[in-house]
């Protein structure tokens, strides 16, 4: 539908004993923010091994370790995007394409908002309630 | 008593003296605090005492980390207030004024004979309300009164 905000994957659910991952996007943009140790790169690193499987493969992911990120990045169509500590990594130039590049779905790791066109259900949290794991709009 | 604290100084502040004065017969108290710091000092400062409610209408833009930070802070102080601190739902002044879609109807942004009306009509204002009687052009006053279709309007400047 025309003016319908693109999602590549409304929600991620998976199991990773003993926990159980039910991951619900509101935008096209979500950024994850909560204090450290609240399990964002453990999150990262099992989504690594998610994106192997069948259900998962327009996942991309992007950390410090990453080859050539900016180049790799703009070569994204399609995919459901994820960067870890997004805050260190990205620049204005990333901040623009995530903006304008509407085909793709991004979920960042980051705390601050500033140069992204995000909407007031972009902030989430990660919260764990009797092992379950869910994403929880921040404020 | 109750109060409802701003962080806009002019036309915010006006905005919410008026809807204290047509819909709360004045029983609030409205305080501007000149910024969403002001405010957050203000409350940090405060010592509620037993019967007083603050009301808060915060500057909320949501993609801005700035404001997000305050507003974090601002929502822990209610949240340990008991209720005495109430934020109120809303973004801020100037989206409520532009949501409010009668008056959107009404001020016809950048129509130059809508902005001749609207100069007349401000100046008219005493005490939040139009006073007709400074009132000159009677197009407008029937404007105001909601009795002036489109067409009819048109209509009287071909006349």
């Amino acid at each position: 539908m025309k003016g319908e905000k693109l999602m590549i994957y409304k929600n991620i659910a998976f199991k990773a004993d003993p926990f159980s991952y039910d991951l619900v996007f509101d935008d096209r943009i979500t950024l994850v923010g909560g204090d450290s140790g609240t399990g964002k790169t453990v999150l990262y690193e099992i989504l690594e091994d998610l994106r192997l499987t069948d259900g998962y493969k327009r996942i991309k992911l992007f950390n410090y370790k990453s080859d050539k990120f900016l180049e790799s990045i703009k070569q994204c169509k399609d995919s459901f995007i994820i960067i870890d500590n997004a805050d260190i990594l990205i620049d204005d130039d990333i901040r623009k394409f995530i903006n304008f590049e509407f085909s793709n779905q991004y979920m960042l790791f980051l705390r601050n908002c500033d140069g992204l066109n995000v909407s007031d259900k972009s902030f989430k949290v990660l919260k764990l309630d009797n092992n379950r794991i869910t994403l929880e709009e921040e404020l | 008593m109750k109060y409802l604290w701003t962080e806009d100084t002019s036309a915010g502040l006006h905005f919410w003296k008026l809807v204290n004065q047509l819909f709360f017969d004045n029983v609030l108290v409205i305080e501007s605090k000149e910024s969403n710091q002001g405010i957050l000092d203000g409350l940090s400062a405060l010592e509620i005492k037993e019967g007083d409610k603050y009301y808060i209408a915060f500057d909320y833009v949501v993609d801005n980390q700035n404001i997000r930070n305050k507003y974090r802070l601002l929502k822990s102080i209610a949240e340990k207030s008991e209720g005495k601190v109430i934020i109120l739902n809303m973004i801020c002044f100037e989206h409520l004024i532009l949501a409010f879609d009668k008056l959107v109807l009404w001020t016809r942004t950048g129509k130059a004979d809508k902005i001749k009306i609207r100069e007349e009509v401000l100046s008219a204002i005493e005490n939040h309300r139009i006073n007709l009687s400074k009132i000159v052009a009677y197009l407008i006053i029937r404007i105001i009164l909601g009795v002036v279709s489109q067409r009819l309007k048109m209509e009287e400047r071909r006349c």
